[in-house]
């Protein structure tokens, strides 16, 4: 051997053997890597699968909405006056175990979906959550009003909510339409929405493992798990889009709105929605801010976020608030017009005219209450230059203002 | 499955010993280098149904070994024993007269040396001498240029040499596993 290296090497070395029993356990541990692979791609396969099977449980079924919308509102009235009817059944029976088997064996939720006009249905399927809730746990005794109809049903249910409240705590409650998702910006993606940035974020970690493997770079290695970090925070962070979901929010948006510019010193305590109007998917929120002022919000229903999102918002203490929307709810309509008039106000009629046609459209107001009004531009009126101008009028005929 | 059991037996026999001790150059460790050569040959095993046998057997291992040990030296575990047994070297005195005896053998002094090489020069070292590679096998399995194999061979070369001649191993007592050779 003349190579001085190579032998200095092999005398040195010569003791290094790999070992009969390391060759058995290396034996050993390819064939039970090999079962380990297939078990892990089952369980990969399992989850996916799993995963789709619950994205598709909690989509709404279209079967059961179809079914539901389909339903007249008399018909709807009449099953909710039926369910009123067997939950005072399970009463009149001083909650008899039987009664009460019988009443939660039927389910509410296709009634809970049933929409009777935002405001009803709201408190209505909140009251038939409270009707389940102490027909399964009737430890406390409540006093029930007689009720025969659905209007006395829709009438009383708000106080009658305070009062089961009172009696069982709202806490176990949620209320149909409110937010009841964490509030993280996962929950409001829609489903490919969630693939696409998931496949998208797979590939930027498997870019940056694989540098990281070639260059073995601990300021990289850093690098990486900032980027992980950011991704991780990007589906959990809070959602920049803030929508209302219920009448305390759209309050509380409008009055955010009004503070912003007149200062977070305003006293807004005894602020109060006096209307809600809905044109389309359009939700117009008045407001009695107190001392004369109104305040006027303008909402639009965002579906993937479940809720409505503030448009604009417009006060003061004049006799009409005017929102201006290039948006036609209806068909026919090119453009509408949205009005608040305050309590007291002494206009009882609108007008727009076409100021180079002179053709006009007017809206009649009869009473003299505050009040929400949606005056639309019709298609065939709009012409080549769409100039119009808004008339207003009191009761007496007199013009009162030009727009 | 059996096939592939066949030849990853064939392999371990053919080359089990020869990459322990090659990887022990790098890891002054028996233990950790038969762990190593192991890791080897599970990948062997992984990759046999896309091994097309355009390189040897012997080049396919060796290119894996190498890999796998270069992985080991960059991993954290790798380090955290560098600097416990640092730390203990310093605790102890590094002179003593049983290590100059030895180091008195020049065989044993370019051993020494050699694992003493930054990784770079070591594995041309390696490759070329003691697995007898070719310098375009060697720039095959290192995936380098044949022209950078010679450079650095070149250079490793001299490197020993210094060594040998300045006699640096005694400034820089190298870090040994726990069993280690001397």
């Amino acid at each position: 051997m003349k190579d001085p290296i190579q032998k200095a090497m092999k005398d040195a070395y010569k003791e290094g053997t790999f070992s009969q029993t390391k060759k058995i356990e290396t034996l050993q541990k390819v064939q039970r890597k090999q079962r380990t692979v297939w078990s892990f791609s089952l369980t990969v396969l399992t989850t996916c699968c799993v995963m789709l099977l619950l994205f598709f449980l909690v989509k709404d079924s279209p079967q059961i909405t179809q079914t539901v919308s389909s339903k007249s509102r008399a018909s709807i009235e009449h099953i909710y006056m039926e369910r009123w009817q067997q939950f005072s059944a399970v009463v009149a029976s001083d909650f008899e175990k039987q009664a009460r088997i019988q009443y939660l064996s039927t389910s509410d939720w296709s009634l809970q979906q049933a929409t009777l006009g935002e405001k009803d249905g709201r408190i209505l399927a909140e009251l038939l959550q409270h009707m389940t809730f102490i027909v399964g746990d009737a430890s406390t005794q409540v006093i029930f009003p007689e009720i025969t109809t659905f209007e006395q049903l829709t009438e009383q249910a708000p106080t009658l909510i305070k009062k089961l409240e009172k009696a069982y705590g709202a806490r176990n409650v949620s209320k149909l339409g409110e937010s009841q998702l964490p509030n993280m910006e996962i929950f409001y993606m829609d489903f490919w929405q969630i693939i696409g940035t998931l496949a998208l974020y797979s590939a930027i970690m498997y870019f940056l493992y694989s540098n990281w493997r070639k260059k073995r770079n601990y300021y990289f290695a850093a690098f990486q798990v900032v980027v992980l970090l950011f991704m991780l925070y990007s589906f959990v962070k809070p959602p920049l889009m803030v929508v209302a979901t219920d009448e305390e929010e759209l309050l509380e948006q409008s009055l955010n709105s009004y503070k912003d510019f007149m200062g977070e010193w305003t006293d807004v305590s005894e602020a109060e929605i006096v209307k809600i109007e809905k044109y389309g998917n359009q939700l117009v929120v008045l407001i009695d801010a107190g001392d004369g002022i109104c305040i006027l919000s303008n909402f639009f229903y965002i579906k993937e976020r479940r809720g409505y999102l503030r448009q604009s918002t417009i006060w003061g203490r004049d006799d009409v608030l005017k929102i201006p929307s290039s948006v036609a709810v209806y068909e026919g309509d090119s453009a509408g017009n949205i009005f608040a008039l305050p309590a007291n106000h002494n206009i009882e009629r609108i007008e727009i005219e076409n100021v180079v046609t002179k053709e006009t459209v007017s809206l009649n107001i009869s009473k003299n209450k505050e009040g929400v009004y949606y005056l639309a531009i019709p298609v065939n009126m709009q012409g080549d230059d769409g100039q119009f101008t808004i008339h207003y009028y009191d009761r007496q005929g007199n013009l009162l203002e030009d727009n | 499955m059996e096939q592939h059991d066949e030849l990853l037996q064939q392999a371990m026999d053919a080359y089990g010993d020869y990459l322990v001790q090659l990887i022990y150059t790098y890891v002054h460790n028996w233990q950790t280098a038969e762990d190593l050569t192991q890791e080897t040959f599970i990948r062997y095993y992984r990759s046999l149904s896309k091994f097309r046998h355009e390189a040897s057997v012997k080049t396919y291992l060796y290119r894996i070994a190498i890999n796998v040990t270069h992985d080991y030296l960059m991993s954290w575990k790798y380090k955290k024993v560098i600097v416990s047994e640092l730390f203990q070297k310093w605790l102890k005195t590094a002179h003593t007269p049983e290590l100059e005896v030895l180091y008195k053998d020049e065989q044993q002094e370019l051993i020494y040396a050699i694992e003493n090489l930054p990784t770079k020069y070591k594995d041309v070292i390696v490759l070329f001498h003691f697995a007898e590679f070719s310098l375009e096998e060697s720039s095959e399995i290192l995936k380098i240029p044949v022209n950078t194999v010679k450079t650095r061979l070149r250079r490793a070369r001299q490197m020993l040499g210094q060594m040998l001649e300045e006699g640096e191993l005694y400034e820089r007592p190298h870090s040994k596993g726990n069993e280690g050779r001397l």
